[in-house]
This record gives C-alpha cells, sequence and structure tokens, in this order.
C-alpha cells in the first residue's frame, strides 16, 4: 500500500487510498486496512447512538448482576447475553435507531424497536449465541430462532429494516 | 412498554384487577405490593382482559394479595422462547401506559413507606 489517506466527516470523501503492491502481505495489510477504517467511520458516525446503548447496557449489567435483582424472581443477567448483545450492536447498521434495552425474567437481554404504530419488533439474546425475536408489522407476524456468528442474521436484519420503514 | 414486562416468570405474569379503582388507590397497591426496596415506579401498563384471552391465557383471581390476578397458560420454554416473545409483543402493543409523575419511591430517611 504506498498511499492512505483519512478524511474525517468535515472532509467530504472520506476514504481514498492507493494500493500498487501486489504481494500477498499487501493484500493482508489492504484488507486490515480496510477494516479498521470501516470501524473508524462507523465510530464517527455512530458514536452517539452506540454510546447510549452502551451505556444502558453497562448499567443494566451493574444493576442485575445477582439473582432477583428486581425482588421479582428476576434471574441475574447473563454475560453472555451482554456479551452477544454489546457484539449485535457493533454490527446494527448505522442507520437504526438505538434499541430499547431491558433483562428478561430468565436473565437474557432484550432490545425492542418501535416503528410506526403498530409495528413492533424484539430480539432476545441468549447464552447459547442464539437469538429469539418476534415482530408485528400491523395486521402480519414473524417469529423464529437465529444463531448469532459474525453477522446479524439476515432474518432479524429483514425484521428490522421492516419495523423501521426500510432504513 | 417494553416487551419484557409482559414475560412470565416460571409460567405465571403477576398482574392486578383494577377496573372500577380511582388512581391514587391504584398507585397504592403499586406501593404496597409492587415497589421493591431501593426502586422506583414509573409507570403502569394498563391491558384488558381481552387482551389475555385473545393471546390464549388465562387469568387466575388468586387475590393474594387483594386484586391480585395470575396470567397462566403460556407456553412451555421448551417451545420456544419466539413463541412467548410474540405473545408478549402482542399484550405491549395493545397495553396502555400510564405514567407515575413523580415516579413511587420509598421514603429512606425516616424508615416510613410513603411516596
Amino acid at each position: 500500500v504506498s498511499g492512505l489517506a483519512y478524511a474525517g466527516p468535515s472532509g467530504g470523501t472520506g476514504i481514498r487510498w492507493q494500493a500498487a503492491a501486489v504481494s500477498e502481505d499487501a493484500a493482508t495489510i489492504r484488507r486490515r486496512l480496510g477494516e479498521a477504517l470501516r470501524h473508524i467511520l462507523r465510530t464517527a458516525s455512530t458514536g452517539a447512538a452506540y454510546a447510549t446503548s452502551d451505556r444502558n447496557l453497562t448499567e443494566l449489567e451493574e444493576e442485575a448482576y445477582i439473582d432477583d435483582w428486581d425482588g421479582k424472581g428476576t434471574r441475574a443477567v447473563d454475560v453472555l447475553s451482554i456479551a452477544a448483545s454489546r457484539r449485535f450492536l457493533t454490527l446494527l447498521p448505522t442507520s437504526f435507531p438505538p434499541p430499547y434495552i431491558a433483562a428478561d425474567p430468565d436473565g437474557e437481554v432484550s432490545f425492542d424497536w418501535e416503528g410506526r404504530p403498530g409495528w413492533l419488533f424484539s430480539v432476545s439474546f441468549a447464552a447459547d449465541q442464539s437469538i429469539a425475536y418476534a415482530g408485528i408489522f400491523g395486521p402480519a407476524r414473524v417469529r423464529g430462532i437465529e444463531w448469532f456468528s459474525d453477522e446479524i442474521p439476515a432474518a432479524i436484519l429483514e425484521g428490522l429494516r421492516r419495523t423501521l420503514g426500510g432504513r | 412498554v417494553h416487551s419484557s414486562a409482559f414475560l412470565p416468570r416460571n409460567g405465571e405474569l403477576s398482574t392486578f384487577q383494577t377496573q372500577g379503582l380511582a388512581e391514587p388507590d391504584i398507585w397504592r397497591i403499586a406501593l404496597e405490593h409492587v415497589l421493591q426496596p431501593g426502586r422506583k415506579v414509573h409507570g403502569r401498563a394498563e391491558n384488558s382482559p381481552g387482551d389475555f384471552y385473545s393471546c390464549d391465557l388465562a387469568l387466575v383471581a388468586d387475590n393474594e394479595p387483594p386484586r391480585h390476578v395470575t396470567v397462566t397458560g403460556w407456553p412451555d420454554e421448551r417451545e420456544g422462547k419466539d413463541l412467548i416473545k410474540d405473545i408478549a409483543l402482542s399484550l405491549s402493543m395493545s397495553a396502555r401506559l400510564v405514567l407515575c409523575e413523580p415516579p413511587l419511591e420509598r421514603a429512606v430517611a425516616d424508615g416510613a413507606g410513603g411516596v
């Protein structure tokens, strides 16, 4: 990689680089730089929304770390569920608003989004890295369970886009 | 109202029958039977019995404490949490949120219960 420049939000074009080298190492470096830049851009554009959600998750973690934390028999929030929900936040498209965050009675973290009246979508993060979801879109409904690995499952992204008006 | 508020604990959801009660009496129930030490009640969700029946749930008026109603008939957890979330979303959507301004909390300075 012979040249690289990053222009911030006021700089207009965002990323400029030149990649003249052709070796395998150069390709690896180029790919990793691209990932890093995408991360930087993402942080710059979604910082406030992500920070709000991350702070809410931390508050939940601190409040709900023991069983029966609410006096109603709710289980302590599961650390693996917290970790999965944090990872989900980092993968969420930048155009989506931050979710409403809560703890489920079984210790899972859940996110809710509300679209126009009568349009709701909710996900719960299990310790086994599965995500249970349900959505209501006016007269239509969806629900299911998906495995969560490196990407937000397509069915959940579709449900979110539908709820939030095709963002 | 966040849908997690409508998820059952051990197959039951705890509610109170408030029909016909004046506002202060409803909040008194929250103060006496819902509010936990160190926490606040910011509001309540109101649903009609029909909201529960339409989800194939049952209402059991056990009156322990008075006016307490347990919502039963939830699907087994082994049938999938998505099914339970689907019901919770329905109840959330049909609920009417009534905020408590200011939130209910117990006075701690004098050790007495109060708002």
